[in-house]
């Protein structure tokens, strides 16, 4: 993989200076090359996803969920988005039109970029910050905002009960979120996800930090509006939540960053708790497709909590949240400095 | 790196009771309604005494963020004498008691910390995160009192004002640093002369072109007087003086009494320390930089005195009467000498009790009546002979008349800028001094010469922990006008220490 | 790579960072002036981001894009039919306000003028986020603590003054 960038990168270089374009075309182009590498891998990734919650869905419920298109509906997805495409775009008649337009992109773009910080192997990450924990959580806190938006954008009760209870449960699922990695931080001693992974050469950091794993996966799961947390659109109450009035692909782009938001908080604790890309049997088994796993798995696991975990209640929420994912964070953090002072 | 936990002490004590005091409430509220403002006294005072230790020229420690030094310690005491008295002041208040009181204590006992910090403070970011702290904190007391909605608007006020000061204070701050790459106010002072080289290569500071050119640096001049702006809002001098009254007025009036001791006290602080570790260079803030803080001294003496005389409410009229004192102790300042520094100091201790004597009586009065306004006074010589003499002993201070100690206040003041040569600054102070003279005697006539159109009714008792405030109040501005030499020598040696 | 690049992404991001800050004082609905914000903070932070600030950047956004400005739309949210009543633009105060953002114009331009003349050079670093993490344990860990505090004290004060009434 690395090598194959590094052909690539090598091959543009020659072709601009061949051509005589000035020097900064190469920065440039490297920079769509990326956007496009980062752009093509989450689509593909949420086809893959939403085919992979509808089968698990199904075979939860004892039926095969979709089996028409392509081996066990496996492009069913594909058709769907056809579909979507399709479809007349509806904006209701007193939304707020400029909001309610742009709303979806401001879902998308934050989880695009940041896909930019995840290390998929070593050295196969786009931009390897030195803040880059920290621009996760600090772009991932955009899709609250989005939220909000759409919810007052679409001037409709449910879509606005859907924001307000979204913008609460993320700003307070975010603490315990950010305090529960501290643990990890103070393990690695960096910020860079490269770092972090390295870090984790001897021993993976969930054998250090169970309870810092515990709770970001808890608190992650709340942040991505996934249940037993997904209270947002809770559908039995709220009919669709915030995006109850998008239709089309603007439908699809909410979609599309829950999905991927999915994928990025799993991402983020294979990195963080996982060991990232390390594994046995390197370089056998490249470090890529052990990291797809780690993410993949966990993905799935959050998957499964759709159909194991009854809906909590919004006070129910509250309390968990504040009164016992928060001590319990600083716990951990307590915990693990005494620890390493005293060591 | 020397992080002396010693000197660190009284803070530490604050701030424990503070977060003790808050907690006990939630574990055993019964103990901590009972106990709370005890600790809070027993707090104040082992704060005080513990300071007491830092006597001497100054030592500083924590990555050269603290400094504990003598001007900290009177500092420190002036704080510690406002904690006990409004601690005690507050323990009747009546409006208090349908609110939480044991937070009430804690809260308090945390401004006093962040007041410790700032007298003590020697970097420009601890010097903002304790008037940060102080403000913020003063803000929830100003409006603790949620069913009077005077008691809102005060904090609100109070909130609106301050955060814009402090936000233009921390742009000065921000020139500061940019300008000599330093946070902290020993190597501001050491890169102070390099800046000064190149202002004179740069050139004047120009107010009007080819007029009137001071010698100076630019940067430095918006530096200090964005400074001055935060500062002057800490002190409530005019021109940043609007919240004063209102907040004075809705807030809880011993909250009154602290913020105009304690808070004023420890602008004067912060205004000191900044002038007296830069002082080798203050002169290239631009030629006299003392005449700007003389603007802010006349502004506010005149002022002050001119629009207290047409107050009615007893705490509006003390809230500009502080603003007029603010311009008195900015005189000190000025003068710009050890006996200039020296009696700012000698008029923060003895303004401490005078002023929280009157407050403190506004709030028994207050008590027992359930009024302040200057009708609500009329007969009070009558009704209540003692109360009355003591407010007018207390108002007598304060204007100035000898023996009591507000006098020796003034006369301190007086003596430094007349030996300095502002003559023209003596005048109007003396002046001024006479118009509040007038103010005062507005609530003495109401007190001794008015008759109540109708018999005003007495609604609640005395309270046995105000009288006690009172009597120690009262004890205070006797003590230093009768025998004031201790002070003085005091408040001289502390100058001489550091200076 | 060439400098010029970060000129143009400095002179955007400026460009945006004005428009979005006029938007907040402009725009006639508050749920739209509170997005303006955002686009203002985040434009900041971008510009964080130019000066070799990340960590202040991340910062920047995590707290101001990712909590404050949420709580802020949240409060318009709530509060009832706000977004349609048209916010007055205009107060009695224009002329004073535009005296004071004039003067701090002037301001501005006189000491980023007049500090160019002095020998203070910002020190690039390569690790960010280490030295501000040495900094802040070492000489300025009481600053630290004492913002501890601060927030302590204001989150009881808060909580004393939005609590809801006692049953007696």
């Amino acid at each position: 993989m690395h090598a194959l960038f590094g052909w690539l990168n090598e091959k543009w270089t020659a072709l601009i200076e061949w051509l005589g374009l000035p020097d900064f075309i190469v920065p440039a182009g490297q920079m769509v090359f990326d956007g496009i590498c980062v752009a093509g891998f989450i689509a593909v990734l949420v086809l893959f996803l939403i085919w992979l919650e509808r089968k698990i869905s199904g075979h939860a419920q004892d039926r095969f969920g979709p089996m028409r298109v392509g081996w066990h509906g496996c492009i069913q997805t594909v058709a769907d988005a056809i579909k979507l495409i399709q479809k007349e775009d509806i904006v209701p008649a007193r939304a707020d039109r400029w909001v309610y337009n742009v709303a979806p992109f401001v879902a998308f773009a934050p989880t695009v970029i940041a896909f930019v910080v995840i290390p998929f192997g070593d050295g196969v990450i786009v931009k390897d910050l030195n803040i880059g924990i920290l621009y996760l959580f600090a772009i991932t806190s955009f899709a609250v905002i989005a939220i909000v938006m759409g919810g007052w954008a679409s001037n409709n009760k449910y879509a606005l009960l859907g924001a307000f209870r979204s913008a609460a449960q993320l700003v307070s699922y975010e603490v315990p979120l950010v305090l529960s990695v501290l643990g990890v931080l103070m393990l690695a001693g960096t910020m860079r996800m490269g770092g972090i992974v390295e870090a984790q050469s001897s021993m993976w950091f969930i054998v250090y930090q169970p309870l810092g794993f515990l709770i970001y996966f808890v608190a992650a799961t709340a942040e991505v509006n996934r249940t037993p947390f997904d209270i947002p659109e809770a559908e039995q109450e709220l009919v669709a939540g915030f995006n109850v009035e998008y239709s089309g692909m603007k439908f699809a782009m909410f979609f599309l960053a829950e999905f991927a938001n999915m994928f990025l908080v799993a991402a983020i604790a294979t990195t963080l708790f996982l060991g990232g890309w390390k594994g046995p049997f390197q370089p056998y088994i490249p470090g890529e497709v052990w990291f797809l796993v780690k993410a993949l798995g966990l993905t799935a696991l959050i998957q499964v909590f759709r159909w194991t975990y009854p809906r909590l209640r919004v006070d129910q929420l509250m309390s968990f949240a504040w009164k016992l994912l928060l001590p319990l964070a600083f716990l951990n953090i307590i915990v693990t400095g005494l620890i390493l002072v005293l060591r | 790196m020397v992080y002396d936990w010693m000197h660190l002490a009284p803070h530490m004590v604050l701030a424990g009771a503070g977060i003790f005091v808050i907690t006990l409430d939630l574990v055993w509220g019964k103990l901590g309604r009972a106990l709370a403002p005890w600790l809070t006294i027993a707090a104040a005072a082992a704060a005080g005494a513990l300071a007491l230790r830092a006597w001497g020229p100054g030592a500083v420690s924590w990555g050269g963020a603290l400094v504990v030094d003598s001007l900290y310690v009177l500092f420190g005491l002036v704080f510690s004498v406002a904690l006990i008295l409004v601690t005690l002041l507050s323990l009747r208040y009546w409006p208090l008691d349908q609110e939480r009181k044991p937070e009430y204590f804690g809260l308090l006992l945390l401004v006093t910390a962040a007041v410790y910090f700032m007298a003590s403070s020697l970097d420009l970011i601890l010097i903002y995160v304790a008037i940060e702290f102080s403000s913020i904190l003063s803000y929830v007391l100003a409006g603790y009192l949620r069913r009077n909605p005077a008691s809102g608007e005060a904090g609100l006020k109070y909130f609106l004002y301050g955060a814009s000061a402090s936000a233009v204070m921390l742009l000065g701050f921000a020139l500061l640093y940019g300008m000599t790459g330093t946070t902290n106010l020993v190597g501001i002072s050491e890169a102070l002369p390099e800046l000064g080289r190149s202002a004179s290569d740069v050139g004047y500071i120009t107010l009007v072109p080819g007029a009137v050119e001071i010698p100076g640096n630019w940067a430095l001049f918006l530096a200090a007087g964005l400074v001055l702006v935060g500062l002057g809002y800490k002190i409530s001098a005019v021109p940043f003086h609007m919240w004063a009254p209102d907040a004075y007025n809705g807030a809880p009036t011993p909250i009154a009494a602290f913020l105009s001791v304690a808070s004023k006290a420890s602008g004067f602080a912060v205004l000191l320390r900044f002038v007296l570790v830069l002082h080798p260079n203050l002169e290239l803030v631009g030629g006299a930089w003392t005449s700007y803080v003389s603007v802010l001294a006349v502004l506010s003496m005149v002022i002050g005195s001119l629009i207290g005389i047409v107050q009615n409410d007893i705490r509006r009229l003390l809230a500009y009467s502080s603003i007029a004192h603010a311009g008195f102790i900015l005189l000190g300042v000025v003068a710009d000498t050890r006996l200039g520094y020296a009696s700012v100091i000698i008029y923060l201790v003895i303004y401490a009790f005078m002023n929280i004597g009157a407050f403190g009586l506004a709030s028994i009065v207050g008590h027992i009546t359930g009024g302040y306004e200057l009708s609500d006074y009329s007969g009070l010589g009558r009704r209540r002979p003692i109360l009355a003499a003591l407010l007018a002993v207390f108002l007598l201070s304060l204007a100035g008349i000898p023996p009591l100690a507000g006098f020796f206040a003034k006369f301190y003041v007086l003596a430094a800028i007349i030996q300095t040569g502002h003559y023209t600054l003596a005048v109007i102070a003396i002046l001024m001094s006479v118009v509040g003279l007038f103010l005062y005697a507005r609530v003495l006539k109401a007190m001794y010469f008015d008759r109540p159109e109708e018999a005003v009714p007495e609604v609640r008792r005395l309270s046995w922990a105000g009288a006690v405030a009172m009597v120690l109040c009262f004890v205070g501005t006797l003590a230093p006008g009768v025998y004031p030499q201790p002070l003085v020598a005091w408040a001289k040696e502390a100058i001489a220490l550091i200076l | 790579m060439g400098g010029w690049i970060y000129t143009i992404a400095f002179y955007v991001c400026a460009a945006l960072l004005v428009a979005s800050a006029l938007g907040v004082l402009l725009l006639r609905n508050l749920f739209h002036a509170g997005l303006s914000l955002i686009a203002a903070l985040f434009t900041m932070a971008a510009l964080f981001i130019l000066l070799g600030a990340e960590f202040v950047a991340g910062i920047q956004v995590l707290i101001y894009v990712g909590a404050i400005a949420v709580l802020i739309l949240f409060a318009v949210m709530l509060t009832q039919r706000i977004a349609e009543e048209k916010v007055k633009r205009y107060t009695r105060a224009l002329l004073p306000g535009l005296a004071v953002a004039l003067a701090l114009v002037i301001v501005m331009i006189l000491v980023t003028t007049g500090l160019t003349g002095y020998g203070f050079t910002p020190f690039a670093t390569e690790d960010t986020v280490g030295d501000i993490g040495k900094a802040l344990l070492s000489t300025y860990v009481l600053p630290l603590e004492v913002i501890s505090l601060l927030l302590l004290g204001a989150l009881v004060g808060a909580i004393v003054l939005a609590r809801k009434e006692e049953e007696k």
